[in-house]
């Protein structure tokens, strides 16, 4: 089967700075990915290498089968991206920026009408009226991205801390959609620093360190079922143990809190 | 009420402006802001206040003088502050204030007086305090009298400032707003050149207008600069009274304007029009062009700038004592022709991507090439320019005190389409090479870089005082009889235009880092 994303070897750097060092990975077909790591490790510049935000200084990126760069245009139109700030149009109204989104990705007038109406609805969102995007509150602005990273049917879906301030109730709606859509054999790769989300939602995690660097990449899954994931001879049962591990993160100690 | 926090918020905003000069153009910025500083210095003490004050006092007019130099000061800062938005820039807002220990009164006086301790009014104070320093050397005057005059007439000057600006903001964001601004702005502009030749005529009329001018806050403090004793406190309790008045009114004004609207009760419909417009430029461009155009509709910035563009060129154009007559007026009008088109969408077109926010970031997630997410930007500054230069030959045609001829319809055609692609050219390389992320929901606050202002004011005074100077050297029939050379003056403007959007495009795609830096606010 095809990966969805292939990635050999990427390197990017902002001068000096070294984001991203030499990272592989493989995110396969119809899989909830979770990309995790730490503050400043490096997540948020390799989904902009992968969607094209950013260039990457090496390595090669094969999206669905196919190289990818800035200027693939047919590749991106299978994608759908939620950035971590989210990028939308704050003077527009929800439906209007739902509306030029799907227009952008091929879709046409009616089909584009009736998806964001649909959206709008199972979003929570249709009384929202003439109200700016700007207006909207943070939780409801994380809903109208979500909505425009999957209005026109991606094949794969790149979502980063998608569910950060969304109520529980939207985030249930949510999670049930994607696992729709990976169940259709369609991918999503997410990063998030709610680790217990991942490890409900996520088959396949990778694990980047300080700068950009993979330390882990395996199946999760057995943590579901009760079991443990195995790694350098110790057994981890949660996920926050391993990523505790592997990141070298440590709870610091304030005496005067 | 609480000084300390007060005052250190005030650091705290001298603190971030001078954050602002760590960065490249911020540092320019600097040293051009020091240049300049050190020009007026220069100035001030030859001709402006200190000057002036000498002369007063040598000619025996020393009232007449201070009247005319501070009228003259607070009506160029009102003018300067509310059109460029230089000093009424809000530091913190109510809301973002609301986060520290501070009373209703104290974030009151902490947004104010930050507000007044912007460089822009320390400058105009500078100036103030130049004529009162003079006057008092030169010995027309008590210099703890004049000090307290100017320092209340400066504050007079800021809560008027704030006060037109704050209602035009709140008029902008209300039903039918923009209507009554725009009465407001012809008034503005046309009145005077149609009262003052006929009250200067009438008999009595200028001792009447003088006895009026009496009230007010300039003439008010050059009373107390030169008359130490005769209606001291009359005119220091006039002082008072402009500024109590003023502050009612801003607070009257404020309240008005921070009660929420109901937006979300309005319901929300389908209104292709942008798109349809958009259509023009081609089918892929149309919801690009959609998008775009309501960026410029919705904009406060645009919007005052939009419907102000004509009366402010009118009067430029119609009120010149100097060179009255058909043929001046239209030797003028080819300086309004040229910048109009641009004057209406500058605060956007010089910063294309200043009022994206994140929203930047989106344009390179879509599946096109970028270069036409610049077209499409570039386009709409261009159709909404377009609009106000047909606006005006349309007007000019039917109403100008002109005789109608087709040599001056050619002119200025090709001055307003030649000056749209120009300026709407270098527009392009300011966006590109200097963007700034701007506050899309203000009004005011002049949130252009460095060089999107040197653009917009470089090009507005180039083309006022470039056609006055072609009037006076070469006179209005030379200019006629060379009417053929505004088309491939108009050709090579098209030209650059084409050339910059080609070009622009290539430099849009290896610069998105870097743009995406300085948006999102990393630089």
């Amino acid at each position: 089967m095809t990966s969805a994303i292939q990635v050999d070897n990427l390197t990017k750097k902002y001068g000096e700075t070294v984001a991203v060092e030499n990272l592989s990975l493989t995110v396969p077909a119809g899989t909830m990915f979770g990309f995790l790591g730490p503050n400043g490790s490096g997540k948020s510049t390799t989904i902009g290498c992968l969607t094209g935000l950013l260039d990457p200084n090496a390595g090669e990126i094969r999206i669905l089968g196919e190289p990818f760069h800035d200027g693939a245009v047919a590749l991106k139109r299978r994608m759908g991206v939620m950035p971590e700030s989210l990028g939308l149009f704050d003077a527009l109204y929800a439906h209007e920026f739902l509306f030029f989104q799907a227009r952008m990705f091929g879709l046409d007038e009616e089909t584009a009408r009736r998806r964001v109406s649909e959206l709008l609805d199972a979003m929570e969102l249709g009384g929202t009226g003439k109200k700016r995007l700007s207006e909207f509150s943070a939780g409801m602005r994380k809903r109208v991205a979500f909505a425009a990273a999957v209005i026109h049917g991606p094949d794969l879906l790149f979502l980063d801390e998608p569910f950060e301030s969304i109520d529980p109730a939207g985030v249930a709606s949510i999670k049930q959609w994607l696992h729709k859509i990976t169940g259709q054999g369609r991918a999503v790769f997410l990063t998030t620093h709610v680790l217990e989300t991942v490890e409900r939602l996520c088959s396949q995690v990778a694990i980047i360190t300080k700068p950009g660097k993979l330390v882990w990449q395996g199946d999760i899954s057995a943590l579901d079922r009760d079991g443990a994931i195995s790694h350098d001879g110790r057994e981890f049962r949660t996920l926050e143990q391993l990523f505790l591990h592997l990141t070298g993160e440590r709870y610091a100690q304030l005496e005067w809190l | 009420m609480n000084a300390p926090l007060i005052f250190r918020l005030v650091g705290l905003r001298y603190k971030l402006l001078w954050a602002q000069t760590r960065t490249r153009n911020g540092r320019i910025a600097l040293f051009l802001a020091g240049y300049l500083f050190a020009l007026f210095i220069l100035l001030l003490m030859t001709a402006g206040g200190y000057g002036a004050a000498m002369i007063a006092v040598r000619s025996g007019q020393s009232e007449k003088v201070a009247q005319a130099v501070l009228g003259g000061l607070f009506l160029n800062a009102l003018i300067a502050s509310v059109v460029t938005g230089f000093g009424i820039n809000t530091a913190f807002t109510d809301a973002a204030l609301r986060r520290y220990a501070l009373s209703a009164r104290d974030r009151l006086a902490a947004r104010h007086l930050t507000g007044i301790l912007e460089p822009v009014w320390i400058f105009v104070l500078g100036l103030y305090l130049g004529l009162s320093t003079g006057m008092y050397v030169f010995g027309a005057g008590s210099f703890g009298l004049g000090a307290a005059a100017v320092l209340l007439l400066l504050i007079a000057n800021y809560l008027l400032a704030r006060v037109l600006a704050t209602l035009i903001e709140w008029l902008s964001h209300v039903k039918g707003g923009t209507a009554i601004l725009f009465l407001m702005l012809m008034g503005a502009c046309l009145l005077p050149g149609y009262l003052i030749p006929r009250l200067a005529n009438a008999h009595g009329a200028k001792e009447g207008m003088l006895a009026v001018l009496g009230y007010t806050p300039p003439f008010a403090a050059a009373a107390l600069m030169v008359n130490a004793g005769a209606g001291m406190l009359r005119h220091f309790g006039l002082l008072a009274g402009w500024i109590a008045a003023l502050l009612i009114l801003l607070a009257a004004i404020e309240k008005q304007a921070a009660r929420p609207r109901s937006a979300a009760a309005e319901v929300a419909t389908w209104d292709d029009r942008y798109e349809r417009i958009g259509s023009i430029f081609g089918p892929t461009m149309a919801a690009l062009i959609g998008r775009s155009l309501r960026y410029y509709v919705r904009s406060n910035k645009v919007r005052f700038n939009y419907i102000g563009a004509l009366p402010a060129l009118a009067f430029l154009t119609f009120n010149n004592p100097t060179a009255a007559g058909p043929l001046h007026y239209f030797v003028r009008a080819l300086g309004a022709f040229t910048v109009v088109g641009f004057l209406g969408t500058a605060v956007m077109s010089t910063n294309q991507f200043g009022f994206d926010a994140s929203g930047f970031r989106r344009y390179f997630l879509l599946p096109i090439a970028p270069g036409a997410i610049l077209r499409a930007s570039s386009y709409t500054a261009m159709f909404v320019g377009g609009t106000l230069v047909a606006a005006a030959l349309l007007l000019w045609l039917l109403f100008a005190p002109v005789p109608l001829d087709a040599q001056m319809a050619t002119m200025l055609l090709a001055a307003g389409v030649g000056g749209l692609c120009l300026f709407n050219a270098l527009s392009i390389w300011t966006s590109l090479l200097a963007p700034r992320p701007t506050n899309f929901e203000t009004t005011f606050g002049n949130q252009l870089s460095l060089s999107a202002n040197v653009l917009l004011i470089g090009g507005l005074l180039a083309c006022i005082f470039g056609v006055m100077a072609l009037d006076k050297i070469a006179g209005p029939a030379a200019v006629l009889s060379y009417w053929w050379t505004s088309i491939p003056a108009a050709a090579l403007a098209v030209v650059f235009y084409l050339y910059s959007l080609r070009r622009g495009a290539e430099v849009f795609v290896s610069r998105r880092e870097r743009l995406l830096n300085a948006l999102e606010g990393r630089n």
